[in-house]
C-alpha cells in the first residue's frame, strides 16, 4: 500500500494530494489512535485548503455539543492596545482588533476568504464601471437609526480621505462617485475596471459603515455606533475594550455571548498563565508555547495560515552591486534551504510562499509545487550561476531585520547557508521604527521583512509590477535598476480583469516571473496559533490575521 | 547649641528638641523649616528644566518620529504626504519652537494630547499614575515588614545562625530580577492552583479585598530584591549605632535592653534606611515597566514605554517631567524626616 501515514499531518497532506478516499481517511486516522470526532474533525478541515485545523489531541476527545449555546461573557487577550476606534485610516492592526466586533462593512468574508453578503444582502456589477448594492432593509444601527444609502455614502466617502488622526487609505478603488439610487439601494461610479471592490469591502479593515455625520455626532477615538454583532461599551486605552451583545443584529440568533472584553496583555506568560487559571478564555500564542501548552487538559490550540509571508528584499540600483545580475540572485536564492529555516526558526510549523502567500483564496502556487521546482535546494547550480556571473568567490552583503523578530532568526539561518557560495552576509537587528524608515527610504542592499493581509491578490505583487511608483521605486530606482516589462504588462491588465480565469492566468505567470527573476527572495509563511479554553467553541485562526472568529464563537458550560 | 547642666536636663532637653525642633529664641517657631522647605521647592524649577531640555532633546534624537512610526513601511506614502503629517503634529517646527509650545503649555497646565491616540495626556497620566503609586507602596510596605524585623534580629544576634541564613537569603533575593520571579511565581499559582489574579484592574476605593488580591503578587515580586537591600542596611546600621558611646551611656544608667534599642537604636539606625526606602519609591515609579507588562496592569512604566516605541514625544516628554517631579517631591520628604528622626539635623 502507499506510504503509510504516521502522524496527523501527514495524513492531511496526503489527503489533500488527493487519491486517498474518505472512507481510507478515517480509517488511517482512527489507526493513528484518534477517536471519532477528532478524526472528522480534521477530515472536515482537510477538505477545504488552507483552513484552520483543531490540533486532535491525543487523548480521546469526547464528544463535543455542536449546539451553540447562547448566554455567557469571554475575555480574549491581545499582545498590544488598539491606540483608538476609529473607523476609517486606522493604521496599526491593532485598531482593527478593536473595532471588528462592533462595525461591519457592505461584504463580509467568510472562513474561506469567501465574499459574502453583509450589510448589503445582494450586489452586482452591471457594467465595467458600476458596482451596485442593494442594502438590508431595516437594519438598524446600534442607536437605533436604520441603515440607508446616505450612511453608505458618507462612509464610503470619508474612507477615502479619513480625517485626523486616521491616514489616507492607499487600498481605496478606483471609486469615481458614490450615490443612491433609492433608500436601500446604492451605486458605485468607477473610474475604470477594478475587480478589487468586493475583496476592499470584505476586507472591511478600511470600509466600515457609520452612521452619517457620525464624526460629529460622537467622539470616534474611543466611541463608535455601528451594525456589528456587538456593541461597544467602553474602551479603556493602554488596558481593555469591553462590549455587550447586540439583541439587533442581522445574523438570527447571533452573537451567542452576553459580554465580550478585549484586554491587553503584553507578556506572553502572562498571557498563558491567565489563560490556565481561565482569567482570560483565549490569546494567540507563539509556536514554542503551543508546544507547551499542548497537553493542557483544559486548553486547546488552534493552528491556520495568515497572510504574513516572509521575504528577503533587495534594493536593485542598477550599480555595480553583484546582486544586480540576475544570476547572483538566482544563485542565493538555490543556495537557501527553505526548509532548514522552517524547522529552526518556526518548528516546522510554516509552509512554504512565494508572493501570494498559501490561504489566499486559491490565488497562490502551492508548497508543494515550490518545493519542487523553485525552491529546491541546489549548491551545485548556485556555485554555478555565482561562476557565470563573475563572482565564484563571492561577495558581502548586509542584512537588516527586524529585532526580537522571526526576522532576525531566518536572517542568521541565511547568513550560515549563504556561506556555501562565498557570500558573508553581516547581518544587522534594528528595533522596528528605525527599521521601518529604512525600508521606507530604501537605505538598506539587503533586509529580512514581511507582508500583511491584502484585499485583492494584486496587491501582493504591485512592488513588482511597477517598480517606479512609490517605495518600490527606491527600491528598484524607478524601474531602472529592475523591471521587467512582461510583468508590468500582465499587472496593468489585472488591475482591470473582471474574468477571474484570465486574472487567475495573469497572476500566475507574475508569480512564475517573480520567482525566476528573484527581486525579493521569498520563504515562507508561519502557522498562526490560538489558544483557547476547551469551553470557548467554533474559534477559529482568521487569514486576515484579525479575530473574525470573535463575532461566532460561544460559551459551552 | 544650648548647653545643660544637667543629665535630667538632658533627657528633657531632647524631649523638647523632638517635639519643638526649632522652639528656642523664636518666636516664629517654624521659619527656619519654611525657610528650608520654600528653598528646597524653588530649586526645583531649575531641576525641572534642565530635565525638560534634556528629555526633549532625548527622545528627539531617537531615530525615527511618529510618522515613521506609523507609515514607515507603507510604500503608498509620498514624502509630500509625510510633510503634511509632520505639520500637523507641529513636528516641521524648529525646535526651540517646539520646545517652547509644550514647555508653554505645561506651565498653563495643558499636557497636550497624545500623538498617537488624540487622548488628552493628562487623562492618560490620571488613570495610569495611581496603579504605579500604588504598586510601588505595597511593594515597598512588603520589603519593610519583612526586612525591618529581620535586620533587627540580625544586628541584635549578630553572626548567630539566624544572622547567617538572613543574610543568605538576602543574598538570594538580590539576585533574583523581578521579573524572572513574577514569572516563576505565575507559573507556580496557574500549574499548581489553577490560579492567576484578576487581569481586569478594580480601584482599591471600588473593592479593596479585589485589589488586594490582584497586587499582592506582582507587589511580591516587586518587593523581593527592596527587602535584600533593606535588611542589610538596617543590620548594619544598627550594628554601627549600637557601638555608639550614648548606647553604652544608656545601658549603664539600666534602661532596658529594649528600650535601648526601640527608642534610641533604632531611630538613630533609620536615617540610611530612609534615604535608601526613597531612592527605592522613586525607582519603582518608573521600573516596575516590566512587572505591569507581565501582570497587565496599565501603569505608567507601561504607557511610558508605548510611548517610546511609538515615539509619542509629548507623552513621554510629560510624563517623564512628571516622573522627575515625584522622585523629587520624595527625596525632599526624605530629608525632612531626617531632622524628625535627629533633632541635631537642622536646616538653615
Amino acid at each position: 500500500m502507499a506510504d503509510q501515514p504516521t502522524n496527523p499531518h501527514q495524513l492531511q497532506a496526503l489527503f489533500r494530494r488527493g487519491g486517498m478516499s474518505r472512507r481510507a481517511f478515517m480509517r488511517n486516522a482512527l489507526l493513528l489512535g484518534m477517536s471519532m470526532g477528532a478524526a472528522q474533525t480534521l477530515l472536515a478541515a482537510c477538505a477545504q485548503p488552507g483552513a484552520p485545523v483543531a490540533e486532535a489531541p491525543a487523548a480521546d476527545a469526547p464528544a463535543a455539543s455542536t449546539t451553540p449555546k447562547a448566554g455567557g461573557e469571554a475575555t480574549w487577550a491581545i499582545d498590544s492596545d488598539v491606540v483608538n476606534l476609529i473607523p476609517f485610516g486606522g493604521v496599526s492592526g491593532a485598531n482593527h482588533w478593536g473595532k471588528e466586533l462592533f462595525y461591519d462593512s457592505l461584504l463580509e468574508w467568510d472562513k474561506d476568504l469567501n465574499v459574502q453578503p453583509a450589510i448589503a444582502e445582494r450586489w452586482e456589477a452591471p457594467d465595467d464601471t458600476s458596482w451596485i448594492f442593494y442594502l438590508r432593509q431595516g437594519l438598524k444601527f446600534h442607536n437605533g437609526d436604520e441603515v440607508t444609502a446616505d450612511d453608505v455614502i458618507y462612509s464610503m466617502e470619508l474612507q477615502k480621505t479619513p480625517p485626523e488622526p486616521g491616514v489616507p487609505n492607499s487600498f481605496y478603488p478606483a471609486i469615481e462617485s458614490v450615490e443612491a439610487i433609492d433608500k436601500y439601494t446604492v451605486k458605485f461610479n468607477m473610474t475604470g475596471p477594478d475587480p478589487s471592490v468586493e475583496g476592499y469591502l470584505a476586507w472591511a479593515r478600511y470600509s466600515a459603515i457609520i452612521p452619517k455625520d457620525a464624526y460629529t455626532r460622537w467622539n470616534l477615538l474611543t466611541e463608535g455606533v455601528g451594525t456589528g454583532p456587538f456593541k461597544l461599551i467602553q474602551y479603556v486605552p493602554n488596558d481593555r475594550v469591553e462590549y455587550e451583545r447586540n439583541p439587533d443584529f442581522w445574523k438570527p440568533d447571533l452573537p451567542y455571548l452576553d459580554k465580550i472584553t478585549l484586554k491587553v496583555l503584553p507578556d506572553e506568560s502572562g498571557r498563558v498563565a491567565a489563560l490556565r487559571s481561565g482569567e482570560i478564555d483565549g490569546c494567540s500564542v507563539t509556536a514554542d508555547t503551543a508546544l507547551t501548552l499542548a497537553n493542557d487538559p483544559d486548553i486547546t490550540i488552534l493552528k491556520g495560515l495568515f497572510s504574513a509571508p516572509r521575504v528577503l528584499q533587495f534594493t536593485i540600483l542598477g550599480d555595480d552591486k553583484p546582486w544586480n545580475d540576475v544570476r547572483v540572485r538566482q544563485a542565493m536564492s538555490k543556495a537557501i534551504d527553505r526548509q532548514q529555516i522552517i524547522d529552526n526558526v518556526f518548528g516546522g510549523e510554516a509552509v512554504l510562499s512565494a508572493a501570494v502567500p498559501p490561504g489566499y483564496g486559491d490565488w497562490f502556487i502551492s508548497s508543494e509545487e515550490l518545493a519542487e521546482n523553485w525552491f529546491k535546494q541546489d549548491l551545485e547550480a548556485a556555485k554555478q550561476l555565482m561562476a557565470d556571473a563573475g563572482y565564484a568567490d563571492g561577495f558581502e552583503i548586509t542584512l537588516y531585520s527586524i529585532a526580537n523578530h522571526d526576522a532576525t532568526q531566518t536572517a542568521e539561518v541565511v547568513q550560515q547557508q549563504l556561506k556555501e557560495i562565498n557570500i558573508t552576509v553581516e547581518v544587522i537587528a534594528e528595533e522596528i521604527g528605525p527599521f521601518a524608515k529604512r525600508v521606507g527610504d530604501g537605505t538598506f542592499d539587503w533586509c529580512s521583512t514581511g507582508r500583511g493581509m491584502r484585499p485583492d491578490v494584486t496587491r501582493y505583487v504591485n512592488d513588482f509590477g511597477d517598480p517606479a511608483a512609490g517605495v518600490a521605486a527606491r527600491w528598484f530606482n524607478n524601474g531602472d535598476g529592475w523591471n521587467n516589462a512582461e510583468l508590468t504588462e500582465l499587472y496593468q491588465k489585472a488591475l482591470v480583469e473582471l474574468n477571474s480565469e484570465e486574472r487567475h492566468k495573469q497572476i500566475r505567470r507574475i508569480q512564475e516571473i517573480i520567482l525566476d527573476e528573484a527581486p525579493h527572495i521569498y520563504i515562507c509563511q508561519p502557522m498562526k496559533f490560538h489558544a483557547v479554553r476547551n469551553n470557548l467553541k467554533d474559534m477559529y485562526v482568521g487569514f486576515n490575521d484579525f479575530h473574525p472568529g470573535l463575532r461566532t464563537v460561544w460559551l459551552d458550560s | 547649641m544650648r548647653q545643660s547642666p544637667s543629665w535630667k536636663g538632658a533627657q528633657r532637653s531632647s524631649l523638647a528638641e523632638i517635639a519643638y525642633p526649632f522652639q528656642e529664641g523664636s518666636h516664629q517657631p517654624c521659619t527656619t523649616m519654611n525657610r528650608y522647605l520654600i528653598r528646597r521647592l524653588l530649586l526645583l524649577i531649575p531641576t525641572l528644566l534642565g530635565m525638560s531640555l534634556l528629555i526633549f532633546a532625548m527622545v528627539r534624537l531617537l531615530p525615527g518620529d511618529i510618522v515613521d512610526a506609523l507609515v514607515g513601511m507603507d510604500p503608498t506614502f509620498t514624502d509630500e504626504q509625510k510633510f503634511q503629517m509632520r505639520a500637523s503634529f507641529g513636528l516641521n517646527d524648529p525646535w526651540p519652537l517646539q520646545y517652547v509650545k509644550w514647555i508653554g503649555g505645561m506651565f498653563r497646565g495643558d499636557m497636550g494630547l497624545s500623538f498617537r491616540s488624540r487622548e488628552p495626556i493628562a487623562d492618560q497620566i490620571l488613570r495610569a499614575l495611581p496603579i504605579t503609586i500604588e504598586l510601588a507602596l505595597l511593594a515597598i510596605l512588603l520589603s519593610l515588614v519583612v526586612a525591618i524585623p529581620l535586620g533587627i534580629l540580625s544586628a541584635v544576634r549578630q553572626n548567630g545562625p539566624l544572622d547567617f541564613w538572613a543574610r543568605v537569603a538576602g543574598l538570594i533575593g538580590l539576585s533574583m530580577p523581578s521579573f524572572w520571579l513574577a514569572t516563576l511565581f505565575l507559573l507556580f499559582t496557574s500549574l499548581t492552583f489553577r490560579w492567576a489574579p484578576s487581569v481586569i484592574w478594580v480601584s482599591p476605593f471600588e473593592n479593596l479585598p479585589r485589589n488586594l488580591l490582584q497586587m499582592l503578587l506582582p507587589a511580591l515580586a516587586l518587593s523581593v530584591q527592596l527587602m535584600a537591600v533593606e535588611m542589610r542596611m538596617v543590620r548594619s546600621s544598627l550594628l554601627e549605632v549600637l557601638r555608639q558611646d550614648y548606647i553604652r551611656t544608656a545601658r549603664a544608667k539600666g534602661l532596658s535592653e529594649r528600650k535601648i534599642l526601640l527608642q534610641h537604636g533604632l531611630k538613630n539606625a533609620f536615617i540610611p534606611v530612609i534615604t535608601i526606602i526613597g531612592i527605592q519609591l522613586g525607582a519603582l515609579m518608573g521600573g516596575s515597566i516590566i512587572i505591569e507588562q507581565i501582570f497587565g496592569l496599565p501603569g505608567i512604566g507601561w504607557t511610558m514605554i508605548q510611548a517610546i516605541f511609538n515615539r509619542d514625544y509629548p507623552v513621554v516628554q510629560t510624563a517623564t517631567l512628571l516622573l522627575a517631579v515625584i522622585f523629587v517631591v520624595i527625596n525632599l520628604l526624605v530629608d525632612l524626616t531626617y531632622s524628625l528622626l535627629d533633632p541635631r539635623i537642622k536646616y538653615s
